[in-house]
């Protein structure tokens, strides 16, 4: 069997990884066209603020793809695919053959359509080599200004920060709006400006201007304010890079739509990662949904049934851990978007936030700031989209306004107290007992060697 | 059987809280050159006078080491999830995944801890110090076999009445 895997990062690991637990004899071959090792993305704002070592970056290091005998192009571009000869061409003409395909190209960056943008001194932030040339163009530079107020904006902001520069933050809404509500969202603003952000915020960019050298020198907002920066960071969005699907019978919609195996439309070619539109749980339709854990989980699922096993996607949600000047936030699922349907809960005390949002017996969201310990119990509980009537009141009375956990798992019982016999020979199949909870329903089905 | 197959694992029984593992975890974790200052592998939650233990039990599609940025933490061959404290950068994604809470977050030295297993010891600490036999250190398959055969003893003899009947 040949594998071709397009994409060296989180999705495209996944699958060697779940490759080779069934498969130890086909020939894997990964094609990337960044001249790195996989290398940890989400990361390269420490690697501009200098915060770790350039080895550390590495996801996984060469022992990996020796160990899995993977045969890897590096700094190669793959122009297209021929689905029906089943050939990947490479940029040099070089053809490759497949029996299955992995589309895991990640995202790129959207870059506004904005007048000036030809100026010297504008980057997007998404690769190493991004976060390189902006730590060369630091160097004599003071003033920068971050465009978007999402993730990417900001992990830009503090490794610019890092870096000593004066960084203004311009948003169109809040910053990181889509995932935190208005608390939260307050409490990072407040230590973004602590640590001397400037934030300028429900503000849009309106053009940007260059000086006689044409360097970039200042932004024009809609308010007609005009920041000054010797560097612009364009951080407005990701979307899926989608282009290798084009003239090949791969469905796509804003990413490569994807049933619950990660195959495509095309059979044996999957797709996985930030450039599939795969089973979102929440509103039970396919979403982008661009975050690690996914994409990891994504790419072994696909692994997995290109080497021939079966497993099924359970499907993702939104969530993201961020740590911004030592304020720990976690954000789970939808915690943000209000109707009628839903019961809020929040706690607030101090630096210490917490919000549960419940939509009947359900828990669809949670907010965690500060005291973010075992937030993934409550990870569990939304993904699964388990019936959690059996243990409400210690979500809303216990863990809501204390903290503790403790409550919540003697209640969900076998799975985790040790008086079950089952945890040896079934691993964690997490039910309530049905005296207490929901009739029996499994919470979750999490295979684990105890 | 290699030490390095063998799990430290939770068994049946009720813990009474007595907090010897994590005395013993502690004293054999901390400062052994992991960069981590403080290393508690096991939890004791509480409520009332009841206690739930919580370890890690090295899934097997671990959300853990899906979650993992920076890649510290993997599956190595022996099913056992690892983790190279010099490359956690402490994120907490892994925090935000593990759907036992098994992971815990050492404030100031950003990184996250959870049990490695200890296996520069011929037995893990915990399991040693734990009274009650709840922590215990081998095979699972022969762990579970010997647990089925002291239920078949209890059923067959009716002796020892199941402490997990209450």
């Amino acid at each position: 069997m040949r594998y071709v895997i397009v994409g060296n990062s989180y999705a495209g690991v996944g699958a060697v990884e779940a490759i080779r637990e069934i498969d130890r004899e086909g020939d894997i071959t990964m094609i990337s066209d960044e001249p790195y090792l996989a290398y940890a993305r989400p990361l390269i704002s420490y690697a501009l603020g200098g915060r770790i070592p350039s080895r550390n970056m590495y996801y996984r290091n060469e022992g990996f793809y020796r160990k899995n005998r993977v045969r890897l192009f590096l700094g190669k571009r793959t122009m297209a695919i021929r689905s029906r000869a089943r050939q990947v061409l490479l940029e040099d003409d070089q053809v490759l053959e497949y029996d299955r395909l992995l589309i895991s190209t990640g995202g790129e960056p959207f870059i506004p359509p904005l007048k000036g943008l030809d100026a010297r001194n504008i980057f997007s932030f998404t690769k190493w080599d991004d976060a390189k040339r902006i730590k060369r163009t630091a160097r004599d530079k003071r003033k920068v200004v971050v465009y978007g107020g999402g993730l990417i904006g900001l992990k830009a902001a503090e490794g610019l920060n890092d870096l000593g520069l004066e960084v203004t933050m311009v948003a169109r809404r809040r910053i990181l709006a889509a995932a935190l509500d208005e608390v939260s969202g307050g409490m990072l603003e407040k230590r973004l400006r602590d640590n001397g952000i400037t934030l300028r915020t429900g503000r849009t960019v309106k053009e940007v201007r260059c000086d006689g050298r044409g360097d970039v020198c200042e932004v024009v907002l809609d308010n007609e304010r005009r920041p000054r920066c010797e560097i612009l960071i364009l951080a407005v969005g990701t979307r899926p890079r989608t282009e290798l699907a084009k003239n090949t019978p791969i469905r796509t919609n804003k990413g490569i739509l994807v049933d619950r195996r990660m195959m495509t439309s095309v059979k044996d070619i999957y797709a996985a990662g930030d450039v599939a539109e795969a089973h979102n749980v929440l509103n039970n339709g396919d979403s982008v949904i661009a975050i690690v854990p996914l994409a990891y989980e994504q790419g072994r699922v696909a692994g997995h049934n290109m080497a021939g096993g079966h497993r099924l996607y359970s499907g993702g949600m939104g969530m993201n851990a961020v740590t911004v000047y030592g304020l720990p936030i976690v954000t789970i699922g939808s915690a943000n978007q209000m109707d009628d349907t839903r019961e809020v809960r929040t706690f607030r005390k101090g630096n210490i936030y917490r919000k549960l949002v419940f939509e009947g017996n359900r828990l669809v969201g949670a907010v965690l700031v500060s005291a973010i310990d075992y937030a993934g119990i409550l990870t569990r509980f939304i993904r699964s989209r388990a019936d959690i009537a059996g243990i409400k009141r210690e979500l809303t009375e216990h863990v809501l306004r204390k903290g503790e956990f403790g409550p919540v798992l003697l209640k969900i019982g076998g799975a985790l107290i040790p008086c079950s016999s089952g945890v040896y020979e079934h691993g964690i199949d997490g039910r309530v007992p049905p005296e207490k909870g929901n009739g029996g329903k499994a919470l979750w089905n999490i295979k684990a060697n105890v | 059987m290699s030490r390095k197959d063998a799990k430290v694992s939770l068994g049946p029984g009720v813990c009474d809280g007595c907090g010897k593992c994590i005395e013993a975890c502690l004293k054999a974790n901390t400062g052994t050159g992991r960069g981590v200052r403080k290393v508690v592998g096991i939890k004791l939650l509480k409520h009332g006078s009841a206690y739930v233990p919580v370890i890690c039990r090295n899934c097997e599609d671990a959300p853990c080491v899906a979650a993992c940025m920076s890649g510290c933490r993997q599956r190595n061959g022996k099913g056992r999830v690892m983790t190279d404290y010099t490359r956690c950068i402490g994120c907490w994604m892994c925090i935000m995944n593990c759907p036992f809470g098994a992971i815990e977050r050492v404030e100031g030295e950003h990184v996250a801890v959870k049990c490695e297993g200890c296996l520069d010891r011929d037995f893990p600490p915990c399991a040693a110090a734990c009274e009650r036999g709840l922590l215990d250190c081998g095979d699972i398959q022969d762990l579970a076999r010997a647990e089925r055969k002291r239920a078949a003893v209890r059923f067959l003899t009716g002796e020892g009445k199941d402490i997990r009947a209450k």
